[in-house]
């Protein structure tokens, strides 16, 4: 397969994949019992008052009809459509939460990446050593502990003790604040820096430490395997030998000749852990009540929103699909291997 | 021209006379206190509908929604007595069936409109006419409403009702009257409310995570101390407590698990407030359909075995809630402890027993059941209060109880699909009256929503009749109705909650009472300078 065609049926698969998980989220909405009406049952509201209000949210209708109204709205008037109690619009709802997502995800990419590079990097210097089997240990525990209970860990031990804040992305008064900026992008980040506004982005900083360290640590597990093994495949080339043999101290040789043939392999493997760190954000921000996405699909289903759900994860679907597209095509572009595989 | 010696002492003197005068006066002025300009609450309560009061019908929406709007009738903070809000004076006709309402004249709506008869006809007009969620409280009530004047409203009842009940009707949110100039003739999108008369008005309302709301410069009453209140949602229980703790919120109301506040307590840092628990209350019912909960004996043997007391004082500690015993709860007109007459305030294992046995179980044929609870939607201290039931009715010797959760929309299928037979409910009333807290669950008409099948025609007859009887008959076919459905046992009533919030010490003007309106307008925080 050359490159045009493996690209071409990277992006036609693309679709198909989005159009198979929207179904089976579709369906498993409503294998669960109860639906959004739920909520205000409990209460002798009339029961002619209940039926209207699953009337107008379309759930009298056959289950079928309800799919490929469902598909009709979201392909062909792309709309995600509004949720069941408050009729907010799904849209606005992801938008607005989407910002924190990715602020959460940047942050624990960053120190994952800063982690999990240094523990590569210094097991592969240090083979044979504590360093290697501290490295080593590090992170198949890291990565098998669920990220929840590692974030109840963190908040436990480290946030008491040192005073970090545990819920929210801010304090209550700056989140009002924060909306007022004259900047709005939605990412506190900027929008504070924008303003001048010091005060908002330390408590920002203070806010993400902790799920970012959370999400960071368990990811840093993976960055930390694949970089010890593509530097520990460099540090045995015939070019490495022959950098040693000229004298070259040895940290220079691993961060030069190692690290540099690492970072394809890394940047491969960010891209591909996308899925694993938007799950692991979801888990993070119901830890931490982090207003992102992940805990508007957490409230979706407690309150069995279809649309919220249904919404939600279209658009993580969206960016899990793409970034992978991405990231294959572009490895296919470097690594000619893969297209024939 | 050089000062003489003595004038410079005097000017000395002086100076420092005058400032010690001033220094002292700084020091010793009365200072007016200083408010906090801005009360963050932190709940884990959501706003479920909208902030339309002809919508709203969730604990949270419908609070904000009395603490930015006032009806003709309301409570005074701190009892339970209904008094007269934008209603001055009112006289009822000799049939009960029409009344006369004159309204105050110098109410106004947020943006400056007057207060007139015509725009409390026009909201009453659009809250039936759009029958929304809660629209019942007065669509069956008022039978027809018009402005005789600008301040005179003449109301024709459907029925000739007891004057309280119309009264404690007319003071919910869903009568509270908004500004026809601005509300359009649906239902307002959040993030959005309508314009109403009261204390405080919405500034901004971000889905999920916050609402905030300023004071109404253009309320008729005393103007709040508190400028701004910032609601912020947490997730559960836990995130709550550590915020608080933490001190970003000022006050943490609904809710927190008994043990947590047991906890803060016990560490002295922040103020426990409490208030008298009477509305929301928690009972127990059957499916009297099922066997062998239609066999009346079994539900009395249970009613005979649990231990109330032992809940609200291992649960609750003995403070955040009370034992009840009619559905009725104390303090409400007509409240009969009927189950205590009937069962007693402490479990009667032998005449449990006894009825058990003739309804054919015994030791070695022992009743099985499952209860079932969920985890979520009440208190966080759910799994321990069904493990006492279990505990209490396994004492028996003759009952194995196996416990059964599931979250709330899975639990409401189950209840409503008639698929399980005993399951833990709790109720917060629409209105506070007596009838509320009969009707919804004892009267055939209205009890549907229960899936409990109880049908009793005297109980149905006697409920019709007490909303139209003068107060002192009604009182005693209120007991009447208790007495028969105490035997009848569909429902067991467990207990009355209390109500508690958490807050810093410096927060005061918290005022938790009957009426189970949460204040925002009385709370403010003092602080130093």
């Amino acid at each position: 397969m050359g490159l045009k065609e493996y690209v071409l049926y990277r992006v036609l698969l693309t679709p198909v994949m989005l159009f198979v998980l929207l179904s089976f989220v579709f369906i498993l909405m409503r294998v669960l019992p109860g639906d959004p009406i739920t909520m205000l049952e409990g209460k002798n509201i009339p029961e002619e008052v209940l039926a209207r209000r699953r009337a107008e949210l379309g759930l009298d209708k056959p289950l079928y009809v309800q799919y490929f109204d469902y598909l009709y709205s979201l392909f062909v008037k792309r709309d995600l459509g509004e949720t069941a109690l408050e009729r907010i619009p799904v849209a606005y709802l992801v938008a607005s939460r989407l910002p924190a997502t990715i602020e959460l995800t940047v942050a624990a990419t960053l120190i994952a990446a800063a982690l999990g590079i240094a523990l590569g990097l210094l097991s592969a210097r240090y083979q044979y050593t504590g360093v290697q089997y501290f490295a080593r240990f590090y992170s198949s525990v890291v990565y098998s502990v669920p990220v929840f209970y590692l974030g109840l860990l963190l908040q436990a031990y480290l946030a008491k003790p040192l005073g970090f804040p545990t819920t929210g992305r801010l304090s209550p008064v700056n989140m009002v604040a924060v909306d007022s900026l004259p900047v709005r992008t939605g990412f506190v980040f900027i929008d504070s820096l924008a303003a001048g506004r010091l005060d908002i982005l330390l408590d920002y900083l203070a806010h993400i430490s902790l799920p970012a360290l959370t999400l960071g640590v368990y990811l840093s597990g993976v960055f930390s395997r694949v970089t010890y093994l593509s530097v520990e495949d460099a540090m045995s080339q015939d070019y490495t030998q022959a950098a040693r043999g000229r004298g070259i101290r040895e940290w220079t040789v691993v961060k030069r000749y190692g690290l540099r043939n690492a970072l394809i392999p890394i940047l491969t493997m960010t891209g591909l852990q996308v899925a694993a760190l938007l799950g692991g954000a979801v888990l993070t921000e119901t830890t931490f009540n982090w207003e992102g996405v992940g805990l508007l699909v957490y409230e979706g289903i407690l309150k069995r929103d279809y649309a919220i759900v249904q919404g939600a994860v279209t658009i993580y679907a969206v960016l899990v699909t793409l970034t992978s597209l991405v990231v294959d095509v572009l490895y296919a572009y470097v690594d000619p291997r893969v297209r024939y595989e | 021209m050089p000062v003489p010696k003595l004038g410079k002492k005097a000017v000395a003197v002086a100076v420092v006379a005058l400032v010690a005068v001033v220094a002292a006066y700084v020091a010793l002025a009365p200072k007016p206190p200083k408010y906090k300009n801005v009360i963050v609450i932190g709940t884990t309560d959501s706003v479920q509908t909208t902030l339309d009061p002809c919508e709203a019908y969730d604990y949270l929406g419908v609070n904000i929604i009395q603490n930015m709007g006032e009806g003709l009738f309301g409570y005074e903070p701190g009892t339970a007595k209904i008094v007269n809000k934008l209603a001055v004076s009112y006289t009822i006709s000799p049939d009960r069936k029409v009344w006369e309402i004159k309204i105050r004249r110098d109410a106004k709506f947020q943006d400056g409109t007057p207060l007139t008869a015509q725009a409390v006809v026009w909201s009453w007009e659009r809250t039936i006419k759009l029958n929304q969620d809660p629209a019942f409280l007065i669509a069956d009530l008022i039978e027809k409403a018009e402005a005789v004047s600008d301040d005179t409203i003449r109301v024709y009842l459907k029925q000739p009702f007891e004057e309280t009940y119309v009264k404690s009707l007319l003071a919910t949110w869903v009568a509270f009257p908004v500004n026809p100039k601005t509300t359009p003739m649906e239902v307002v999108k959040p993030p959005n409310t309508v314009d109403m008369i009261g204390p405080y008005k919405l500034a901004s309302w971000k889905p999920g995570e916050y609402i905030e709301l300023v004071a109404n410069p253009n309320y008729y009453g005393e103007k709040p101390k508190t400028e701004r209140i910032i609601i912020r949602f947490y997730k559960d229980a836990q995130s709550l407590r550590l915020a608080v703790e933490n001190g970003e919120v000022d006050v943490a109301f609904r809710t927190l698990s008994p043990a947590d506040v047991k906890d803060i307590i016990a560490k002295g840092q922040l103020q426990v407030v409490s208030g008298p628990g009477i509305a929301p209350i928690r009972y127990l019912v059957f499916n009297v359909k099922k066997e062998p909960f239609n066999d009346k004996r079994v539900r009395q043997a249970i009613a005979y075995l649990i231990d109330r007391n032992q809940i609200v004082n291992t649960v609750f500690m003995g403070t955040f809630a009370q034992p009840l015993y009619s559905m009725v709860p104390i303090g409400f007109i007509g409240h009969k402890d009927s189950f205590k007459e009937r069962y007693g305030d402490k479990p009667n294992v032998e005449a449990a027993r006894q009825l058990l046995r003739q309804a054919g179980f015994s030791e070695s044929n022992p009743l099985k059941m499952e209860l079932w609870f969920t985890p979520v939607r009440y208190t966080p201290a759910e799994p321990d209060i069904a493990a006492i039931i279990k505990q209490n009715l396994e004492a028996s010797g003759m009952i194995k109880v196996e416990l059964k959760s599931a979250d709330w929309a899975t639990y409401r299928s189950l209840f409503k699909q008639e698929k399980i037979a005993v399951w833990l409910l709790g109720w917060f009333p629409d209105f506070l009256d007596s009838d509320n807290y009969v009707r919804p669950f004892y009267h055939s008409g209205a009890n549907g929503w229960l899936h409990v099948n109880y049908k009793n025609p005297v109980v149905d007859e006697l409920i019709d009749k007490q909303v139209l009887q003068p107060t002192e008959e009604r009182i005693k076919t209120l007991a009447q109705i208790q007495d028969i459905v105490a035997d009848d046992a569909p429902i067991i009533p467990l207990w009355q909650e209390g109500q508690f919030a958490v807050a810093q010490k410096n927060v005061k003007g918290i005022v938790l009472d009957y009426s189970q309106i949460f204040r925002y307008y009385l709370i403010y925080a003092e602080v130093q300078g």
